[in-house]
């Protein structure tokens, strides 16, 4: 029986990203090994996750109430919205200090090989904020991978007609980074979107 | 082995093409005459591997191949490494029996020959490759799904932009490759009629619009549910004496162009790169009367490593230099070392 409670924790640990089965062994060994209380906690935080966390009405962030704490917060600028793939994202952003508006979660990007069309992501909840309420731009903050690209550049279009500015976060040389290693892409993108002095 | 030619000789079925073939997967991660990596696994086993320390300007790295039905692993200096990453440590080239299928094969085997080229030229072109097969495969299920014009334009964009560098990498590497290949070919067989290459975009025949061209085709290919263009379906025509040399040229001929392919490529990387690509030459005499293959060979001694195989002693004789493995049932035995 001690196998098979040690063989379900593995199994289900080792559906996290980025663990495989070896590590996710590890810790069903550490979880036995820490004390009872920690365990406990543990369980208790994924329950609430999942049953207490809820997702915000206006950004579909996650959030404690129907509004998150971002887009409660009287400071921000509602005249700005940042276009973000997921909940992490924001938290990124926020560490920089350097937006001070709010976000829209899209809960993923486009990717017909793996069945995500528009109506799988908050389209249209976008078009409806930025059609509803008075916006002065829209940044798109997606991750630079093909399929971010294109839901940037889809977004982008469908949004075209309206009357605020589109833009998107900067890709290029990353700071503390060397020329000598940077790929010709990176490369081509830093001189692209190079800017005065 | 050695640093020149080195010889593998042995009766026919003793194992000499499959000891190249393994030299040629473990430093490509693709073999020269199977499709997929796990028909190099011996019948009745559940596993193979391949290692090879490979030296480069006095720099060593340890590659290692190791396959299972369905799994690829692959390893450099003990750690596992990506793809893209391992198959950027070596060059080489391999002519071979198959390599016929340059010329008479399909359009897919002269791109794939040729993106090879400029991979070696510039190893962003390999990195491109990737990132234009997973658009198209998006590309290809938004025409599946039938979606929206929209939709499918989002994609279309980067993978547009993505064709034309592409494009424009095959055309350079071509425009360098074809004085060598030429050169070769005109010395090694002088009789055979002129050669000439031709790159042909699949409709796009002004490259100035090439990317507005593209995207005007979306409608056309949501409609057809097929892809109208780009660099996965262009052509690379070889022309022999003006005429499509597919249809003209003999079984002796085309390898003769495929040949000369091969070893104006070597001498193209060698001069861009200043690194000699290490050549596989396996059953590269077959067909070639004596002066020719002489003259093939003293090519191949220039620079690099060179492994070839044969079946006849014959053929290693006028060669004083190189390494010689004598092949039997499976073994590999050192019979000369050439240094």
């Amino acid at each position: 029986m001690t196998i098979d409670y040690l063989e379900r924790a593995t199994e289900l640990l080792a559906k996290m990203p980025g663990v495989g089965r070896k590590s996710a062994q590890r810790m069903a060994f550490r979880i036995i090994a820490l004390p009872s209380e920690y365990a406990l906690e543990l369980a208790e935080a994924i329950r609430a996750l999942k049953e207490e966390l809820k997702v915000c009405e206006q950004c579909f962030n996650f959030s404690a109430s129907t509004l998150c704490g971002i887009c409660s917060d009287a400071k921000r600028d509602p005249r700005l919205i940042c276009v973000v793939e997921d909940a992490s994202s924001i938290k990124n952003i926020e560490r920089s200090g350097r937006f001070r508006g709010l976000y829209h979660v899209l809960q993923g990007v486009l990717s017909p090989m793996h069945g995500v069309g528009p109506d799988d992501l908050r389209c249209r909840e976008l078009l409806l904020r930025v059609a509803s309420a008075p916006i002065d731009e829209v940044i798109f903050a997606l991750n630079p991978t093909l399929e971010g690209e294109a839901t940037s550049a889809y977004l982008g279009e469908l949004l075209k007609g309206s009357s605020c500015t589109l833009s998107r976060i900067a890709t290029g040389i990353p700071v503390g980074g060397s020329l000598d290693y940077c790929d010709e892409i990176t490369m081509a993108s830093a001189i692209d979107h190079r800017r005065n002095f | 082995m050695g640093s020149g030619i080195n010889w593998f000789v042995g009766n026919n079925g003793q194992g000499k093409t499959s000891v190249l073939e393994a030299a040629y997967a473990l430093l490509t991660s693709r073999s020269f005459r199977a499709s997929t990596l796990s028909e190099m696994i011996c019948h009745g086993h559940p596993r193979c591997q391949m290692e090879g320390s490979l030296e480069r300007n006095g720099d060593k790295a340890w590659m290692a191949l190791h396959l299972e039905q369905g799994r690829t692993r692959r390893r450099l200096s003990g750690k596992p490494c990506d793809t893209l990453t391992y198959v950027s440590q070596a060059k080489i080239l391999a002519f071979t029996r198959h390599s016929v299928a340059l010329v008479e094969g399909g359009p897919e085997e002269r791109r794939r020959f040729l993106d090879r080229v400029a991979a070696h030229l510039e190893n962003q072109h390999l990195a491109n490759l990737g990132r234009y097969r997973r658009y198209k495969q998006q590309l290809q299920q938004c025409l599946g799904n039938g979606s929206d014009l929209a939709l499918y334009q989002s994609f279309k964009h980067g993978w547009a932009a993505l064709s034309e560098q592409l494009v424009t990498r095959r055309q350079a590497a071509l425009k360098s490759l074809m004085p060598f290949v030429l050169d070769y070919f005109a010395e090694w067989f002088p009789d055979v009629g002129a050669l000439t290459f031709q790159y042909r975009t699949r409709n796009v025949s002004d490259l100035g619009q090439y990317q507005k061209r593209l995207l005007s085709l979306s409608a056309r290919e949501l409609l057809q549910k097929r892809m109208l263009g780009g660099a996965h379906l262009d052509e690379l025509e070889i022309s022999l004496g003006g005429q499509d040399a597919r249809k003209v040229a003999s079984a002796g001929q085309m390898r003769a162009v495929a040949m000369a392919l091969v070893f104006g490529a070597r001498a193209l990387i060698h001069k861009t790169t200043g690194i000699a690509p290490i050549l596989v030459l396996d059953d590269a005499d077959a067909e070639l009367d004596r002066t020719r293959w002489s003259k093939v060979m003293a090519v191949a001694e220039e620079a690099g490593q060179t492994l070839v195989s044969t079946s006849e002693y014959a053929i290693i004789r006028g060669f004083e230099r190189g390494t010689v493995f004598k092949v039997d049932t499976g073994t590999v035995r050192l019979e000369r070392d050439g240094g």
